[in-house]
Formats: structure tokens, C-alpha cells, sequence
């Protein structure tokens, strides 16, 4: 048996032109650091929505009050109808949303299959994931040859594709890719964004982060401009 | 040699109740990065409950389950709600205060639960002393069988669950990034909160096992045996429970043997015993290759984390500038002399003891305000302070007052000494380091016959220069105050210095600080030696203004105690270092002279609520305190300003 779709989008595929995701005035602060300033949008079922803007915009102030990393101060989160607001991380996790933070998304002690294990572990029943690891090595052959391997020593690329093969074998219901492609030479860039293709053509609804504004506005379907904490453009690209 | 079979086997034991607080550190450590100290002191409170619960007739049977089972894993999940998960990530310093305020105050809260009369020790199952076999020349008793019995199913149970279950998979990943452990579906605080439960567990299996080994149910027995674990933890780098469990037998064996084979009519081989862990955890903190990288990896998340406070009261002070520093060095001086000369003798003699604490907390001032750096040895170079001064004074007719800058001169040498192999670690394994030399001072140093004449210690008169004679406490105070208002002077002098950027440069990044050509190990080697010498002289003051010294005015626990209050009300700022040795005896004095004496030992309770309190003000209460001040001024502005704006 193999997963080729979020459970969730197939039992509501006529839910593709509602919202799925539904952030509402959202406000949040580090300490005394406010980040952001009534931020709302929305995201579909099955589309992708890149946030842009410079650093320091709030971009990935966002993913995190998203995915619960960080309880907004006001404001509203909706995902699937319901509310999620201050829910804690891995509640929000198990509903089928995936972050794959900025950076090292990985765990850096464990080897490449032990990191497969811990992310397909609540994602999949535990007999298929065996299947599943070989099911990523074939979408990332470098993966397999450095499966005993410590993640830490893994170049940044290879720590993108391992965060990411998690969202293409087992696809969730909304990923949340935060600066995927920072840092990397362009064609392992090339690489990670091919694999995004591959993960949305599963109906996976995705969430972008992105500084590269040409790279995001031809990748996603929705395109949400943020600067000093606040949203300036939506649009449709 | 027919001896060595015997020792070997005797000390099984004693390494069995080693390893199994080593392995509840390990466990601690592994998921939450934090070395829990107090875990000998939980051992206590569960050995206290279950003897005395035997003592009021339960069963022993009945009372291991209550105690040990329940009662034991109560207390660590309990500990990890209320403070271990909210330490998670944060600085060392940070942690180690807050397990040191528990060290403290957990004893001292046993006691109010318990009552002060210790229970008789109680054995488990089989009679502790009967024999029940022969091997070789050594007689097997009951209590061997049952504590190497229990440890040998622990360790087993505890190496499959750490490395053949998904618990144990989950339990390395949140102490590497909880944050990112619950963004893979993983209930992070859940995870920690049966690894802290689990860990008081075998700190409880260790209490009642090494009770009737001591015969007696003592906290600080417990409390010591933490630290030779600690030894055994490090042997196994603080992560492999194979290795650590090797450690502490090993320990347990080698203690028994020197113990068998080293002569014991001279002072140092007496010592020689009860030093074995702390040099072992020394010299594996200096060779053993993970625990010289113990801060090497940090947790990709920590960024989402809620920045510490800043510095205000350091920039406060620079916009000050000269004139406001003569205005409060004025104020100061006045201050000073009303003081000194209308206090009665009782209370000049305590505000000079309060002074010589507060040159002890501007020692902390220096090493952690503006070094960066954690000491749990600042009692000791006070000891030493203290002892060179005295002996100086007694065996060499120095005066008094050249002999406390001699005795600073011996605690700052010593402080070099610990600074050379502390300045290769960061963060915890500095700490350990420093805590290995406190209790070696304890051990082996205080008690020699030159240094604390034997542990009786030492008698010195009071300082005169000239015709001068300081016999009055009064007098003795005003001296003493000028000469803390100097060295406050000197500490602050230092943080503006060149010196003093540069240690702020290295605590704020050792990398950054070695890539503009500053050399890291030189200035922190700089800082810790003047700030064991500052916490020299506050020794050699404590000794001149007590007439006495002895070891247990600054044995190991007065470090923890000292660092406590040192950095609950602000490590950063000159005012927090005084405030605290004022208060320090300030608050002691009142409540022995007007408190039941029952409240006295509600003195620890205090100083581990303000551990706790600083887990969350990390600032420390005075620059709290100025926060909430400057809060309250902005609700009236000033009328110059508001007529500007307009």
C-alpha cells in the first residue's frame, strides 16, 4: 500500500476552493520585540501561497504562530474549519501540518534513517515504514549512500532533501517550507524545488518562504508580501 | 595481595549506588541537557520517607512502593513541571543555579515535612548485616546481594529502553531540539517529564540502598555522593549508561582498595579516599574528548526562543559618566562613616562579616557579570583567602593586613591553577571543574595541618597599623567598608577596561572574539584568576573581622549558596553583589534574633524559591527591581521634556 495523496484532501476533494488555512489578525512578539502586526491570509486546499519579503519582515514569525512554535499575542488560526490558535506544536503537527524550519531541520545527532524513522513515525503505520524509507531514497539516491551517517554531516542540500522527503513520501495536508533554498548552489536549488513540484503534484498545499521573489512567484498561486511585520500585497500570480 | 579480592568485591556496593545516581544524571542530561545536582537531594527526601515510614511501622515492603516507586518519580515529574522543562535550552548558568537552589532548599524542606529527628536506616528486603555466602575471604551480606541485584535488572531494563525503544529515540531527540522534536508529532514535555521521573526513580533506588551502607539517613552524605556519580557520569562522557555504570564501579572499587592499601597515619591519605571522584571527575573533564565539547552542539530552534534582557544597568552606568560616580561615590562615603560609627558592636561585627560576603559576591560579579564564566569553587578560594592569611599572621608574624592581600595573592595563584584546564571547556565542563576543586579543597586541602590546622582551624588576632588598633568592631567596619568601596571601584574599573571589553567580547562568542585576534584563553584566564583573588580577600576580611577560621566557613556548599543569591539578584551590577552580602546576614541575623528558631530553616526555602525566581528573571531582581521603576516614571513624564515636544 502506498500513500500518494494527503488522506485529508482525498476525502474532501470538494473542498479544493475553500480555505484551508485561515490566519486572522494575527500579532506576536519575541519578548519585548514585536514581529507582527495584524497579519492575515488565507490558503486554499491544494494551492500554494508563497510569503515574500525582506529580512526582518516576519515571514518566518509567521510559519512559526502557524505551526505553534510561538503563541500569538491576538489574532485567530483556522486549519480544516477549526481553530488552532496556541495549540501545542506536535498537536498541530499530528492534524497535517508539516514545518520544515529555516536551516537545519533535521536532527543532527541521529543518522539519516534514524531522522526517516522519527518523521515518518506519526506519519505512516509503523510496517510501511520500511517501504517508505526506500520509497525516499529513491526520490534521493545521495540519502541511501549516506544512510548510516550522522545528518550533521550531511552538506546544507542533502539537509533540505532529507526534511523534504519526509512531505514526499508520506504527504501532509499543508507543508510549510521556510527559505528552502538559502545557502545553496543553484543547482542543488534546482533539486529541492523540483522535489517541491513533485510534493504539490500529490496535493500536498504548500506554504513558501522565500526571498528569491521570481523563484516564488513561479512556483506558488498566491503570492502574500509582508514587510515590518505587516501584510502589503496579496495576489494571485 | 590476598587483600585486593576482598576490596574488590566490598567495593561493589558502593560502586553499584554510584552508578545508579550517574545513571539518573545521564538520563536527565541526555533529554534535557540539564546536570541535575540536586538528585542526591531528591534521594534523600525518598530515603527519609521511606525509613520513616518504617520507623512508624508500615512494612518495608508497602513503604519501597510508596516511596520509591510512586513517591520517587512523583518528585522528578513534579520538578520537571515546575522548573526542568523551563530550563530546557537555557544558559548553564542558568541551570546550574536552578538545580543548586534545589539542592539547597529540598533538604531543608524534608526536614519541615519530617520533622528534624533522623529516622533509623532500614533495609529493604534481606538483613543488611547478615551473611548469607562466602567468596573467597569476603563475606556476601544481605545488603551487597540486594543493592548489586537491583542495579544489575536496572541497568539491563534502562539499556533497552534507551536503545531499542521508540522512547528512547524520542528521549535523545528533545534534548537536541525539543522544538524540533514536536514539529516531527513528538509531545516533547511528556517525553522529558518520564525521563525526569525516571531519573528520581533511581535517585530514590540509590538513597535506600546506600542507608544502611552509611547507617544513617544524612542529606549530606547524599548530596556528596552526587558529585563522585557526577565523576562516574563524566567517565561515560554524560551520555553512554554503559560506560558511566563502568565508572562507578570501578569508583566504588579503587576507593575501597586505596582504602585497604594506603597508609593511614598521614593527614593527606585519609583525605586521599573521600578526593578519588573529584580528581577522576577533573581529569575526565580535561582529557575525555566529548566532555572538552560540551557546548559544541546547540539546538538549530533556540532563535525562536525570547532574547535574555540586556545589560541596562552597564549602560546606565557609562552614560552616566564622571561626575554623577563622584556624586554617588560621595554619597557613599557619607553613607559609610553614619553607619560605622552608630551601629552597636553586634551589628558592626555582622556588617563586617556582611561585607566580606559582599567582596565574595563582587568576585561573582566580575567572573560571571562581565567574564561570562561559572564558578562553584568561590567559597574555596575565600578559604584559602582566608587560611594564608591567618597562617601568615600566626606563623610568620605578618600583619594582619599585608596578610590579606597575601591571602589574596594565594587564592588568585590558586585560581590560576583551576583557570589553565577550565579555560580549554565552556559552560558546564567549567563548571565541573571548579566544583571537582571545591571539593577536593574540602577533602584533602582544608584539612592539612598548614593550611586548616587539621580541620580544627586557625585564630588570628585583629589588624593594627601603627598605633591604630582595630579591636573595636566599629572601627574595624568603617576599615572595612572603605576598603569594600575600593574594590567595588576596582570591579567596576575592570569592566570598563580593556580587559573587561574583551572578556565581554569572549562570553558573548569565543569565536567571534578569536576571529578579531582576541585570545580567549588568556582573558578568561585573566578574569577567573582576579576574581578568585577578590574572593580571596573576602575570605582574608571574613578571618581578620571572626578573629577565626575554619573550614566549614567556606566548605563546597557555600559556594553553591553564595552563587545562588549571587546571581538571583544580579550578577551584572556592583549593587547586586553588595546587596546580597549585606542581606545575606542581614536577613540571618533577624530571623535568629526575632523569628522562632524553627524559621531558621526556612533560610535555605528562601534561597531556592530565589534560584527558581531567576530561572524566570534571569536580569536578577535589582535590575528587575530598576525595570519596574523606570515603568512607573514613564507614567509622569517629566515637564521639560513635555514642553520640547510640544
Amino acid at each position: 500500500m502506498t500513500i500518494n495523496s494527503p488522506p485529508e484532501l482525498r476525502e474532501n476533494s470538494s473542498k479544493k476552493d475553500q480555505p484551508l488555512l485561515i490566519v486572522d489578525n494575527i500579532e506576536a512578539s519575541y519578548g519585548p520585540f514585536r514581529a507582527l502586526f495584524g497579519v492575515s491570509f488565507t490558503l486554499n486546499y491544494g494551492s500554494s501561497t508563497a510569503l515574500l519579503g525582506p529580512n526582518g519582515a516576519g515571514k518566518s514569525t509567521v510559519a512559526r504562530v502557524i505551526s505553534g512554535l510561538i503563541r500569538p499575542s491576538k489574532g485567530h488560526i483556522y486549519f480544516k474549519g477549526d481553530e488552532i490558535t496556541g495549540k501545542d506544536t506536535w498537536r498541530i503537527e499530528r492534524l497535517g501540518v508539516a514545518h520544515v524550519p529555516e536551516g537545519r531541520g533535521v536532527f543532527a545527532s541521529l543518522t539519516v534513517e534514524e531522522n526517516l524513522k522519527v518523521f515518518l513515525s506519526n506519519a505512516v503505520p509503523k510496517k510501511l515504514i520500511g517501504e517508505k524509507i526506500d520509497e525516499a531514497y529513491s526520490f534521493f539516491p545521495r540519502l541511501k549512500e549516506r544512510s548510516f551517517q550522522k545528518a550533521e554531516t550531511l552538506s546544507g542540500g542533502e539537509q533540505r532533501m532529507l526534511a523534504l522527503s519526509r512531505a514526499l513520501v508520506a504527504p501532509p495536508v499543508l507543508l510549510i517550507a521556510d527559505e528552502l533554498s538559502l545557502g545553496l548552489a543553484p543547482i542543488v536549488s534546482q533539486e529541492v524545488w523540483s522535489s517541491m513540484d513533485e510534493i504539490r503534484k500529490k496535493g500536498t498545499s504548500i506554504l513558501v518562504i522565500e526571498q528569491n521573489i521570481d523563484r516564488a512567484k513561479t512556483f506558488a498561486d498566491n503570492v502574500v508580501e509582508l514587510s515590518r511585520g505587516k501584510v502589503v500585497e496579496s495576489s494571485s500570480t | 595481595m590476598r587483600q585486593l579480592p576482598i576490596d574488590i568485591l566490598s567495593g561493589l556496593p558502593y560502586g553499584c549506588v554510584y552508578g545508579l545516581l550517574a545513571l539518573g544524571l545521564v538520563m536527565g542530561y541526555r533529554t534535557s541537557g540539564v546536570l541535575n545536582l540536586a538528585l542526591g537531594a531528591q534521594g534523600f527526601l525518598v530515603a527519609l520517607f521511606f525509613n520513616a515510614a518504617i520507623d512508624a511501622g508500615w512494612s518495608p515492603l508497602v513503604s519501597f512502593v510508596v516511596w520509591v516507586i510512586v513517591f520517587g518519580p512523583f518528585v522528578g515529574i513534579a520538578l520537571d513541571r515546575l522548573l526542568f522543562r523551563h530550563v530546557r535550552g537555557a544558559p548553564v548558568v542558568v541551570q546550574l543555579v536552578s538545580v543548586l537552589g534545589l539542592l539547597i532548599a529540598i533538604p531543608s524542606l524534608a526536614s519541615v515535612l519530617a520533622g528534624s529527628t533522623s529516622p533509623s536506616p532500614h533495609a529493604l528486603i534481606l538483613a543488611p548485616s547478615s551473611v548469607y555466602a562466602h567468596l573467597g575471604g569476603y563475606a556476601i551480606s544481605g545488603q551487597a546481594i540486594v543493592t548489586v541485584s537491583i542495579t544489575a535488572v536496572v541497568l539491563a531494563l534502562l539499556s533497552y529502553l534507551m536503545h531499542f525503544s521508540k522512547l528512547g529515540l524520542y528521549m535523545r531527540l528533545v534534548v537536541e531540539s525539543p522544538k524540533l522534536a514536536e514539529l516531527s508529532g513528538i509531545e516533547a514535555e511528556r517525553v522529558g517529564a518520564l525521563a525526569w521521573g525516571l531519573s528520581s526513580l533511581l535517585a530514590g533506588l540509590a538513597g535506600v540502598l546506600i542507608v544502611p551502607i552509611l547507617h544513617q539517613v544524612s542529606s549530606f552524605s547524599l548530596t556528596t555522593l552526587v558529585v563522585a556519580a557526577t565523576a562516574a557520569a563524566a567517565v561515560g562522557g554524560l551520555t553512554s549508561l554503559p560506560l558511566t555504570m563502568t565508572g562507578a564501579l570501578l569508583l566504588g572499587i579503587t576507593q575501597q582498595i586505596i582504602a585497604g592499601f594506603a597508609p593511614t597515619s598521614a593527614q593527606w591519605t585519609q583525605g586521599l579516599r573521600p578526593s578519588l571522584p573529584f580528581v577522576i571527575l577533573g581529569l575526565a573533564l580535561i582529557f575525555h574528548p566529548r566532555l572538552t565539547h560540551l557546548a559544541g552542539r546547540s539546538d538549530p530552534m533556540a532563535g525562536i526562543n525570547p532574547p535574555v534582557p540586556s545589560l541596562d544597568v552597564v549602560r546606565r552606568q557609562v552614560r552616566k559618566g564622571r561626575n554623577s560616580r563622584w556624586v554617588v561615590g560621595l554619597g557613599a562615603t557619607f553613607a559609610i562613616a553614619v553607619v560605622a560609627l552608630n551601629v552597636t558592636d553586634a551589628w558592626a561585627f555582622y556588617l563586617s562579616q556582611g561585607a566580606s560576603y559582599a567582596c565574595i559576591f563582587l568576585s561573582i560579579t566580575l567572573l560571571n557579570g562581565t567574564g561570562g564564566q561559572i564558578s562553584l569553587s568561590q567559597a574555596s578560594f575565600a578559604g584559602i583567602g582566608g587560611f594564608v592569611t591567618a597562617q601568615l599572621a600566626i606563623h610568620f608574624a605578618l600583619p594582619v593586613g599585608a596578610g590579606v592581600f597575601a591571602g589574596a595573592l594565594g587564592a588568585g595563584i590558586a585560581g590560576f591553577i583551576v583557570a589553565i584546564p577550565s579555560s580549554r571547556l565552556e559552560g558546564l565542563g567549567t563548571a565541573l571543574v571548579t566544583l571537582a576543586f571545591a571539593m577536593l579543597a574540602d577533602s584533602l586541602l582544608f584539612p592539612l595541618s598548614w593550611m586548616g590546622n587539621g580541620g580544627t582551624g586557625v585564630i588570628l588576632p585583629r589588624p593594627q597599623f601603627g598605633s591604630i588598633s582595630f579591636n573595636s568592631s566599629r572601627l574595624l567596619l568603617l576599615f572595612v567598608l572603605v576598603f569594600l568601596a575600593g574594590l567595588s571601584w576596582f570591579v567596576v574599573w575592570i569592566r570598563e577596561s580593556r580587559l573587561g571589553l574583551e572578556a565581554l567580547a569572549v562570553s558573548s562568542s569565543r569565536r567571534g572574539a578569536k576571529a578579531v585576534g582576541l585570545s580567549d584563553k588568556r582573558v578568561s584566564i585573566s578574569i577567573f584568576t582576579l576574581s578568585a583573588a577578590i574572593a580571596g580577600l573576602g575570605g582574608g576580611i571574613f578571618a581578620i573581622t571572626d578573629q577565626s577560621i575554619s573550614p566549614n566557613d567556606f566548605n563546597s556548599q557555600y559556594s553553591f549558596v553564595f552563587l545562588v543569591p549571587g546571581m538571583g539578584l544580579g550578577s551584572r551590577t556592583v549593587y547586586g553583589a553588595l546587596v546580597g552580602g549585606f542581606g545575606y546576614v542581614i536577613v540571618k541575623q533577624l530571623l535568629s534574633t526575632f523569628a522562632p528558631q524553627s524559621f531558621g530553616i526556612l533560610v535555605p526555602l528562601v534561597v531556592g524559591v530565589l534560584a527558581i525566581s531567576w530561572v524566570l528573571h534571569p536580569e536578577g531582581i535589582i535590575e528587575r527591581q530598576h525595570r519596574y521603576m523606570a515603568q512607573l516614571k514613564s507614567f509622569f513624564p517629566k515637564k521639560g521634556l513635555v514642553a520640547a515636544s510640544k
